[in-house]
């Protein structure tokens, strides 16, 4: 299952467009990020996979793969956490 | 999953989660909507905290969300989230706390500032310790001209990309003062980093930087000022990439004569031995010294100022004059895109800043004479220009030159030597 959620990254003072995409798929359980994430954005995982579990909502048994497009541009920070966490939800 | 089924077109989402669900507030907010608004992104989703300044944007709905449930419920039509309200900064009323009253006598050099801060520009401040140079400089932002809404936005993109916002300051509405310690990194100074942040000259943007002990930066540092000065802004080139901030700003250096600070005192002996205060001086090259278009000398504070009981000007008064000055200014060159005197292209010069002969005749000996740059004699002009704006002049007199000149001559007392 796909679904594709926006949202912006910051390169200096310049803001891009961000597309979240998501595939849902059946396989080995696993959440990847892809897409020239660093390393706070990767650890966004954790904490998607917590804030669902407040919102009383269980993180999906399957193969979750995220993609950061343009996958050639590096996304840093955390600002991808709220399109990433909505686009599990789709 | 599909626990939400409302249609996602149009919207964006920018925040941080925490583990409980709450929506934190993330750096770079207004750039990031301001790019929204530009690519016809209807609804952007930011954390609460970052409301505030992602509303000063029209044309986009802004939904504050403070934590995960709420955005749950948003979309699936239970409760639904109403967008904020186009932030206007409010006026920010003039409050200062410290005023140039406070400063006793000190006119020439107060007459200096004032010139700079109503033509923008760059000032040096030489003189003893205890004279107040400091002083004097910590008053500037008193009399500096109000932001234009589009300078405070550009300003306050560079502090939002660095974090420096707050829900109570969600826009800066004042022109930045930063007064960095002179134990600086350039980093630190032009900007940088694997991914290069802004420096204090970008974060000064359109306000004051105010180097105190200039002499005592690392000379390096100093040096990379040049460029920047020049071009109005930064370009940072690392393996990540390359990002380019402005750094319209203002430059104001304090700093003393000599290691013992004496050197030229009128009543003090300077102790230093001559190589001393030559290898102190040297400290700011000649092309950096170059850039300063008003050298003021402060002198020592007499008795009789001290002691005088007669009231010191204001700092509102003052500012009354920068502002008109600014007022001509702005008329002068509506539609051009310069703001200040000293922002003036090569190409403008002759057109903004006609002499009649007699200042003209000046110009040419003062040149001759003192063996100017290029580069002086247009800010020389430039200066020139502003204290006939300040005096209501349309054309530039004899008296304008010569009182622009005036303040290029410490070089030759401290420098020449």
């Amino acid at each position: 299952m796909f679904a594709k959620v926006s949202s912006l990254g910051l390169f200096g003072l310049n803001a891009f467009p961000v597309d979240v995409e998501i595939d849902i798929s059946r396989g080995n359980p696993q959440f990847e990020v892809v897409g020239l994430p660093d390393t706070v954005v990767k650890e966004s995982r954790e904490r998607i996979r917590a804030a669902l579990r407040s919102c009383s909502i269980s993180f999906p048994v399957a193969s979750v793969m995220v993609n950061l497009a343009p996958a050639d541009t590096k996304k840093s920070g955390s600002v991808h956490d709220m399109a990433i966490f909505m686009a599990i939800l789709r | 999953m599909r626990m939400i089924d409302d249609v996602l077109e149009g919207c964006t989402f920018i925040g941080e989660i925490s583990l409980n669900g709450d929506i934190r507030r993330i750096n770079g907010v207004l750039p990031m909507v301001m790019l929204a608004r530009e690519t016809g992104i209807k609804s952007v989703f930011v954390p609460a905290d970052n409301a505030k300044e992602a509303s000063v944007i029209d044309g986009v709905d802004i939904y504050a969300v403070s934590n995960a449930e709420e955005l749950i419920r948003h979309f699936r039509n239970e409760e639904k989230l109403t967008p904020c309200e186009h932030y206007v900064p409010p006026e920010t009323a003039y409050n200062e706390t410290l005023d140039f009253s406070d400063v006793r006598g000190q006119q020439s050099a107060k007459k200096a500032l004032e010139i700079a801060a109503a033509g923008g520009h760059n000032a040096l401040l030489i003189g003893s310790p205890g004279s107040g140079k400091s002083m004097l400089a910590k008053r500037m932002p008193s009399i500096l001209p109000p932001l234009t809404f589009e300078e405070a936005l550009e300003t306050t993109k560079i502090h939002s990309i660095s974090g420096l916002l707050n829900s109570e300051m969600p826009i800066i509405t004042k022109r930045p003062f930063r007064a960095p310690h002179h134990t600086i990194s350039s980093a630190g100074l032009a900007g940088g980093g694997t991914v290069p942040h802004p420096g204090e000259v970008s974060l000064a943007h359109n306000g004051l930087l105010f180097l105190d002990e200039l002499a005592e930066f690392d000379r390096k540092t100093l040096e990379i000022l040049r460029q920047p000065l020049e071009d109005r802004k930064v370009t940072i080139a690392r393996a990540s990439g390359t990002v380019t901030y402005p750094c319209t700003i203002m430059l104001i250096g304090a700093m003393n004569p000599c290691p013992c600070g004496y050197y030229g005192h009128p009543k003090r002996r300077c102790i230093c031995p001559k190589n001393k205060v030559t290898g102190y001086l040297s400290k700011i090259s000649g092309p950096l010294l170059d850039r300063f278009d008003l050298h003021i000398e402060v002198a020592p504070v007499e008795f009789g100022d001290l002691s005088s009981k007669a009231k010191e000007e204001s700092s509102a008064e003052i500012r009354k004059r920068v502002v008109a000055a600014r007022a001509i200014q702005e008329e002068r060159f509506r539609g051009t895109g310069i703001t200040c005197n000293a922002l003036i292209t090569p190409d403008k010069l002759q057109e903004f800043c006609p002499m009649d002969d007699a200042a003209e005749l000046l110009m040419k000996s003062v040149f001759d004479r003192l063996g100017l740059s290029a580069r002086a004699y247009d800010r020389i002009l430039k200066v020139a220009r502003t204290i006939a704006d300040i005096n209501g002049s349309e054309v530039i007199q004899k008296a304008h030159v010569a009182a622009a000149a005036q303040f290029r001559s410490l070089d030759r007392k401290y420098w020449s030597e």
